[in-house]
């Protein structure tokens, strides 16, 4: 049998182990070389970022329209501007009610009394 | 007319036979001397005075402050992209600038047309300038796709207009805007005055832009160097506003129900593109998603067409598209620095370039409406005309200008007063053009603060 480490659940892992530290270190260090470099480019690059940026910037082309989608977007999209058009034309075609039936108050409040 | 469209059509010479040193300067000096010439239309006028007319052009009150906005702008575009061409051969250059003045002379024809004909074909033709310019000198590969976008939206949505004034003239044998107005009201059925209104208004709506057909906008605002971003904004956007106010007169009857879900559409704009301001990444989309939120009230407050809204309509547009036009300049002194739009990596640039943050702060506070600016005059005529229109608009216009001064906020605290970001080794100081840049933004803002009555729409 051969020993494979695991690290318990009670204990956080080495530092000396974690693979995601070395990827780290060496990461901060080639930006320190970079920052401190006398003939430095004048913006030091982070790929990192600049994939962050991008997958922000194309959502919509890896869109593809699934039941929950449609539904949110049906729901945010379409709902709230059948709902406030249907507020906005109850609203106006009282007043136009009003209006014709001469009940209608153009200016409901006095200037000066 | 001539003494504005003449020297403008005459800088064509200019650019091809100055020499390479001094080029662009002389087109510079010329094109302030056309602006200047330009201020002695802006007089306040009353509501039916056209002035200087001749048989083809005219000024009216809407046209005459959106006539000195766009001879204002082309300066301050040249001296924007100065920068971003220096290392381009002369002749593309040279390209460049003829292109901006093929563009700056359609815009002077479509403001002062009188026939509705040529105010539809200058419209139209607009639009090859600009896609050349975004396609041609723009940044990234996406521009091809942005272009597109924004050529094909509007095509598409101008062509029932052609339709449409095509009958109108069947109709009324002539096509001039003083006549169209006092002609006698369509009786056609509502089936083909619905057909009618809808192709009119298309196209204006499109370019406004309405919210559900706001795609363009941002991909052409992003994409387009910064002379296309100047021009697109302040400009280009407000050809749709001013062909709603034109055109909507004339479909009268049909305009009571047909209008009501554009404007929920604009109104609703307003607050989803404040929200999704909120949420960008990339400087220039949210200066881009911030002009669709104003232009959402631009397109309500037309579409009423009361003379509150007129009046708040045009003094947004104008103060919108200076704010706009200096924010888009703004971002792109940060773009020429580091070659990236991202908000999030220039930050803290109050320690780096404290005078560049007071036009930051300056152009922010303009943007989210604060008094005694005139954004705020045309913001509060417009929402004013609406609570008239219909009450319950209040409560969606008060939201929309809570969420504007959000993400105003955002984007000043962002960019002046974050974290330093480390990767930044070394920036260049702000130099003396861009501060003139910037203060030829503003001082128009500040002079029409003193007297907006030149930019009202001849009701005071």
């Amino acid at each position: 049998l051969s020993f494979i480490y695991v690290p318990s659940p009670f204990a956080m892992l080495l530092a000396t182990l974690d693979p995601r530290l070395a990827i780290r270190a060496r990461l901060k260090h080639e930006f320190q070389l970079k920052l401190n470099d006398p003939q430095h480019p004048q913006i030091i690059e982070d790929p990192a970022m600049t994939h962050w940026v991008y997958a922000r910037m194309n959502i919509y082309p890896n869109f593809h329209p699934t039941p929950k989608n449609s539904l949110l977007g049906a729901f945010w999209g379409i709902g709230p501007v059948l709902f406030w058009w249907s507020i906005f034309k109850t609203e106006r075609d009282y007043r136009e009610r009003l209006m014709k039936e001469g009940k209608y108050e153009w200016s409901p409040f006095q200037i000066c009394s | 007319m001539l003494k504005i469209i003449i020297p403008t059509i005459f800088l064509l010479p200019v650019i091809l036979l100055s020499n390479p040193k001094s080029t662009w300067m002389n087109f510079f000096i010329n094109n302030l001397l056309i602006s200047a010439t330009s201020l002695t239309i802006l007089k306040p006028q009353i509501n039916t005075e056209w002035k200087f007319s001749s048989p083809y052009t005219g000024l009216d009150h809407i046209s005459s402050p959106l006539l000195v906005l766009t001879t204002w702008l082309l300066p301050l575009m040249t001296l924007a992209s100065q920068n971003s061409l220096k290392k381009e051969p002369y002749e593309r250059k040279q390209l460049f600038l003829i292109t901006l003045t093929l563009l700056q002379t359609f815009l002077l024809g479509a403001f002062c047309a009188t026939d509705l004909a040529l105010f539809y074909i200058m419209f139209e033709a607009t639009l090859i300038p600009t896609l050349i310019i975004i396609t041609r000198w723009g940044n990234q590969p996406e521009r091809l796709n942005a272009g597109m976008y924004f050529l094909f939206y509007t095509l598409t949505a101008s062509l029932p207009l052609l339709i449409a004034l095509l009958t109108l003239y069947n109709l009324n044998n002539t096509l001039l805007i003083t006549i169209l107005h006092f002609l006698p009201q369509n009786t056609n059925p509502p089936s083909t005055s619905f057909f009618l209104w809808g192709a009119c208004m298309m196209a204006f709506l499109v370019k406004m832009p309405l919210y559900g057909l706001h795609l363009w906008l941002p991909k052409a605002h992003v994409e387009a160097p910064i002379a296309g971003s100047m021009v697109l904004a302040a400009i280009l956007l407000k050809l749709g506003g001013y062909g709603i106010i034109r055109t909507i007169t004339m479909l009268t009857p049909m305009t009571k129900t047909m209008s009501i879900p554009f404007i929920t559409l604009s109104l609703w704009g307003v607050v989803m593109t404040s929200l999704i301001c909120l949420r960008q990444t990339d400087l220039k989309s949210l200066i881009a998603y911030s002009s669709v939120s104003h232009m959402g009230l631009v397109t309500a407050a037309s579409l009423i067409h009361t003379e509150w809204s007129l009046t708040g309509a045009i003094i947004l547009m104008v103060a919108h598209g200076l704010v706009s036009s200096a924010l888009f300049c703004l971002s792109n002194f940060n773009y020429e620095r580091i070659n990236n739009r991202t908000l999030l990596l220039v930050r803290s640039m109050q320690l780096i370039m404290p005078l560049l943050s007071t036009w930051w702060l300056l152009f922010n506070l303009l943007n989210m409406a604060l008094p005694p600016t005139i954004n705020l005059m045309g913001e509060l005529l417009i929402i004013t005309a609406m609570f008239n229109w219909s009450p319950p608009t209040i409560l969606i216009t008060g939201a929309g200008v809570v969420l504007t001064a959000c993400y105003s906020l955002h984007m000043f605290l962002t960019t002046q007063h974050s974290k330093f970001s480390n990767h930044l080794a070394s920036m260049q100081m702000t130099n003396t053009r861009e501060h003139l840049l910037m203060s030829l933004h503003m001082i128009p803002m500040v002079l029409l603060m003193f007297k907006p009555e030149l930019v009202w729409s001849g009701t005071y």
